[in-house]
């Protein structure tokens, strides 16, 4: 009987480490010996049972599953964030290329680069949500939200009928957003890197519906936005600069970081933005210069704004553990 | 998951936190601790426990050092920063003002 105890211990254990093998060896150890050391002290404790095999059944039923262990120590280290970064990384730099292969071999249809981004972002998002990385399920989240907004509402006569099923799977996506925002409420960063990029893609498309003239020449400042954001297209930079942006913002631990990375990632998506050239021609103006110099700006303070909230809040005491 | 249920486990960081707020503890006195002080109304596992000590500790309302035990084996014990009695002091005036506001609405009304 006792033998029989002894092999459940053990096979706990390397179910654990089973669970923990993203984390690196040191750390496994480290974790494991923890739990150890609880096995060990309820075996040591004659309050447990008269026994040791009494003890230790106790104690072991105690422990919860290996994997709602392992998961737990997931969700509060994320050892495999790397691997949520390459999940963004790889794809978004390859898509260019596959969606060129795909409209040459079906080059009567236009439309049909909407199909492929949908086909190869959509699972992205539900790898993101089976692996609980509420990063990873809003960037492809997002990506693909700023596609369909642009067909259904600036493009709707182009795509004609097909415009409802893209409509019906937008509100679906902005549905799962919300509710991963949601889930992540407490988590300032998350809230902040769903919301911002979703806000600004909504407005912008509000926006160009309204789009407030001004027929003025450029102004300094003007020109040198355009210059960054052209500099910015023209050149590919932009994947390059966003990739280490995320990369600033999914891998290190430290929030100062963190923040940092959502600032420039802000700022990004404010100076990239089309809006820059959209409706400026020649050297005139044609969108009011405040909504210009607003726009590029508004992405960042959104996230500083953030960044107050949480510097001015006490720490919380109702974290959730293991959220997606 | 009952509401109940939640309720408890939403609970689990103020009660790790009040728990060493006398004293510093490895990760299964504090369950037995918990045990004790509730007289068995609170269980936890080592599932839910660990990560949630893991997790105050990354939030710097918990530190740990690992301390030699009996024989050759090592424990980690926790003990908690000025950071924890802050966020302990606030949440324990929120969770008194809950608690006074939910028996003060659950009281039966006259004739009921």
């Amino acid at each position: 009987m006792e033998i029989r105890s002894k092999i459940t211990t053990q096979e706990y254990i390397e179910s654990l480490r089973r669970q923990l093998r993203s984390f690196s060896p040191e750390e496994q150890e480290t974790l494991i010996e923890e739990i150890r050391s609880h096995i060990a002290a309820g075996e040591e404790d004659p309050g447990m049972g008269k026994d040791l095999e009494e003890r230790r059944n106790r104690v072991m039923k105690q422990l919860g599953s290996p994997q709602s262990l392992g998961d737990g120590f997931k969700a509060v280290y994320r050892p495999d964030r790397l691997i949520d970064w390459l999940l963004i990384a790889i794809p978004y730099l390859l898509y260019p290329y596959l969606n060129s292969f795909y409209l040459s071999l079906m080059p009567k249809y236009s439309w049909a680069d909407i199909r492929l981004d949908v086909a190869i972002h959509l699972p992205l998002v539900v790898i993101g949500l089976w692996r609980r990385s509420a990063p990873l399920a809003l960037f492809w989240v997002t990506i693909i939200v700023s596609q369909l907004f642009a067909i259904t509402t600036l493009m709707n006569s182009y795509y004609g009928l097909q415009t409802i099923f893209w409509a019906v799977l937008l509100l679906a996506l902005l549905s799962l957003a919300g509710h991963i925002i949601w889930q992540n409420r407490h988590d300032l960063l998350i809230v902040i890197f769903g919301v911002m990029p979703l806000g600004m893609c909504v407005s912008g498309n509000v926006l160009s519906a309204i789009h407030p003239t001004d027929h003025t020449l450029y102004n300094l400042l003007d020109r040198l936005l355009l210059i960054a954001h052209l500099y910015l297209r023209d050149f590919s930079f932009d994947s390059t600069i966003l990739l280490a942006i995320l990369a600033l913002f999914l891998l290190p631990s430290d929030r100062r970081i963190r923040w940092l990375a959502l600032v420039l990632y802000g700022l990004m998506i404010g100076v990239e933005h089309a809006y820059l050239t959209e409706y400026q021609t020649g050297n005139m103006a044609l969108l009011a210069h405040w909504v210009h110099d607003l726009w590029v700006v508004l992405p960042a303070l959104i996230v500083m704004s953030g960044w107050w909230l949480e510097r001015s809040k006490r720490p919380r005491l109702d974290f959730a553990m293991g959220q997606v | 998951m009952t509401n109940l249920q939640q309720l408890r486990k939403g609970s689990t960081p103020l009660l790790i936190l009040s728990i060493l707020s006398t004293d510093k503890m490895y990760g299964y006195q504090i369950m037995r601790e918990l045990e004790r002080r509730s007289a068995g109304y609170f269980t936890m596992t080592a599932a839910l426990l660990y990560p949630a000590l893991h997790h105050l500790e990354k939030d710097g309302l918990l530190k740990s050092e690992w301390q030699a035990g009996p024989g050759r084996r090592r424990r980690k014990y926790y003990s908690i920063t000025q950071k924890g009695r802050n966020a302990l002091a606030a949440s324990r005036t929120e969770w008194r003002t809950f608690i006074a506001t939910l028996q003060k609405t659950l009281k039966p009304a006259n004739g009921d």
